[in-house]
């Protein structure tokens, strides 16, 4: 299926309205006078409920393309639309979680999960119960009292989800979120996630070099080539859900993750020769 | 037992310049008035210690530290805050930094003297000018490094400017803050006590070059471990006071 298809609804939720809609995104940086053109073109559609991967080459830029869409950075052109209103700007409509852990070292694990629904001037009782709600979710209400340094980097990954989800955003955008995990923890993250997500469906868009999180998560796995970049392709991950963590030995699972990286592969190759 | 173990051990190479020193007061290489025992030096201190002489000089000496520190943290924090946020005031504001830093502004204290008297002002503007660098330079190279993605997780939350500036940025800044501070601190002990030296009517510097004139070399030895008790105790409570602010790092 190619992004026109998406984007013209052929979706299997297709009837349901887009949660995240790109329209001709296109950035280009001048560094010294010298302009280069990160992202050419890209366009998607991210339907409600649906969880969508990039992935792509590494230097693609995919994550200057995710922080376009959480607007921390300018684009050179284009339009991204949420929930049918274009953004420019950061926003709690789109809960931005990063590859590093962002809670403040100087906050405890629950004033950490607070943070943002104080600034957004809830009710006390209320943040107290989706503090805990939250913290539960994650299972790591007993900690409510460390400081993030007394956490492990997959627990603080875990207190970073829930301090995302409380302030109920719209849609999620993930920043390779499991990538300074090491493999049993990302595993084990990753089945969380996608727990958690079946839950809340809520509609995310995933950034990941990672193959396998990106078939094991998603409902479609979006291939961008090499830089500038462009979406090669989009793939729908056709799997059953909920999805265990043995599905990864499945015939299914590896046809969907070599073809994805025969794709990505073939991107490198061009680049390499390229170098050569 | 094990405890005083852990404090020789602590301060092995202090014990080890005592038992050199004394060792050296032994030989007899040295006349006695040049270099006394430690046990000479021990006694003079004690007999120091009770006196009003010492404590009124410690007393003013201490103002003009803690004064001349007090304003170079008051205008040097938000300095160097001000010139990691504006590269306008970035780019005014660089050249007396990087010319500056290398050169004595103690070097200045004539003029001083000159301008704010003999008394305690010359020497707070000195101190001042002295501690302001460090300051200035660790908070805004710490103010420059506050992990960006901190503000986006801010900004991603709905904060404005000022809740991102109180909460997130200044929090962030803080611990560089304290680096610059403890910089400065032992910084303003040494001037305190120079500019003491070259002029001045009482404080700790002015005891000691006084003694010095009456060529007791173990009074003058005792007065320093006096001067190097202070820069250590005023550390302390500067540590004190980091670990209550910067208690996450």
């Amino acid at each position: 299926m190619t992004e026109n298809e998406i984007a013209a609804g052929g979706s299997p939720l297709g009837k349901e309205k887009s949660a995240i809609k790109i329209n001709k995104v296109r950035k280009v940086f001048t560094r010294n006078d010298e302009e280069i053109e990160a992202i050419k073109e890209v366009n998607l559609d991210i339907k409600e409920g649906e969880f969508v991967s990039v992935v792509g080459p590494s230097g693609c830029g995919k994550s200057t393309f995710l922080h376009i869409v959480g607007g921390f950075i300018d684009k050179t052109s284009g339009e991204v639309i949420v929930n049918g209103k274009e953004v420019n700007k950061p926003g709690p409509d789109r809960g931005m979680m990063f590859q590093e852990s962002t809670l403040y070292p100087w906050l405890k694990v629950d004033r950490n999960v607070a943070w943002g629904l104080e600034v957004q001037k809830l009710p006390k009782k209320e943040i107290k119960e989706r503090v805990e709600y939250f913290l539960k979710l994650v299972g790591l209400w007993e900690f409510k009292n460390n400081l993030p340094s007394e956490l492990s980097g997959g627990m603080k990954q875990r207190v970073s989800l829930a301090k995302v989800l409380a302030f109920n955003p719209e849609v999620l955008l993930m920043d390779e979120p499991f990538g300074a995990l090491d493999s049993q923890t990302r595993e084990m993250m990753q089945a969380e996630l996608q727990r958690i997500w079946s839950e809340s469906r809520k509609s995310v868009l995933f950034v990941t070099h990672d193959i396998e999180e990106a078939v094991f998560l998603s409902d479609y796995v979006v291939v961008l080539s090499k830089r500038p970049s462009t979406v090669k392709e989009v793939i729908k991950i056709d799997l059953p859900r909920p999805r265990e963590i043995s599905i990864r030995k499945s015939y299914d699972f590896v046809d969907y993750r070599n073809k994805i990286w025969d794709l990505l592969h073939e991107e490198q190759n061009v680049k390499q020769l390229r170098g050569v | 037992m094990s405890s005083i173990w852990q404090l020789i051990k602590k301060y092995q190479s202090l014990i080890l310049v005592v038992v050199v020193w004394q060792l050296m007061a032994l030989s007899g290489l040295f006349s006695e008035q040049l270099f006394p025992g430690i046990e000479k030096i021990a006694i003079v201190f004690l007999e120091l210690l009770p006196t009003s002489d010492l404590w009124s000089n410690i007393g003013i000496t201490l103002y003009r530290i803690l004064a001349g520190f007090a304003l170079a943290a008051i205008v040097g924090v938000p300095l160097g805050i001000a010139m990691s946020r504006s590269r306008t005031f970035d780019n005014i504001m660089q050249p007396i930094f990087t010319f500056g830093y290398p050169v004595p502004r103690v070097a200045l204290y004539p003029i001083f003297v000159l301008i704010f008297g003999i008394g305690s002002g010359s020497k707070i503007f000195t101190i001042f000018l002295e501690c302001i660098f460090p300051i200035v330079v660790n908070t805004y190279y710490g103010a420059k490094r506050v992990n960006i993605l901190y503000i986006w997780s801010g900004q991603n939350m709905g904060a404005d400017k000022r809740k991102l500036f109180w909460r997130v940025f200044l929090p962030g800044a803080m611990p560089s803050i304290f680096t610059g501070f403890r910089i400065a601190l032992p910084i303003g002990v040494v001037i305190a006590v120079l500019t003491e030296m070259i002029s001045s009517s009482n404080g700790i510097g002015y005891l000691l070059t006084y003694l010095s004139a009456s060529l007791s070399q173990s009074q003058v030895l005792a007065v320093v471990v006096y001067i190097s008790l202070i820069g250590y105790a005023l550390d302390r409570l500067l540590l004190y006071v980091r670990n209550r602010f910067v208690y996450w790092s």
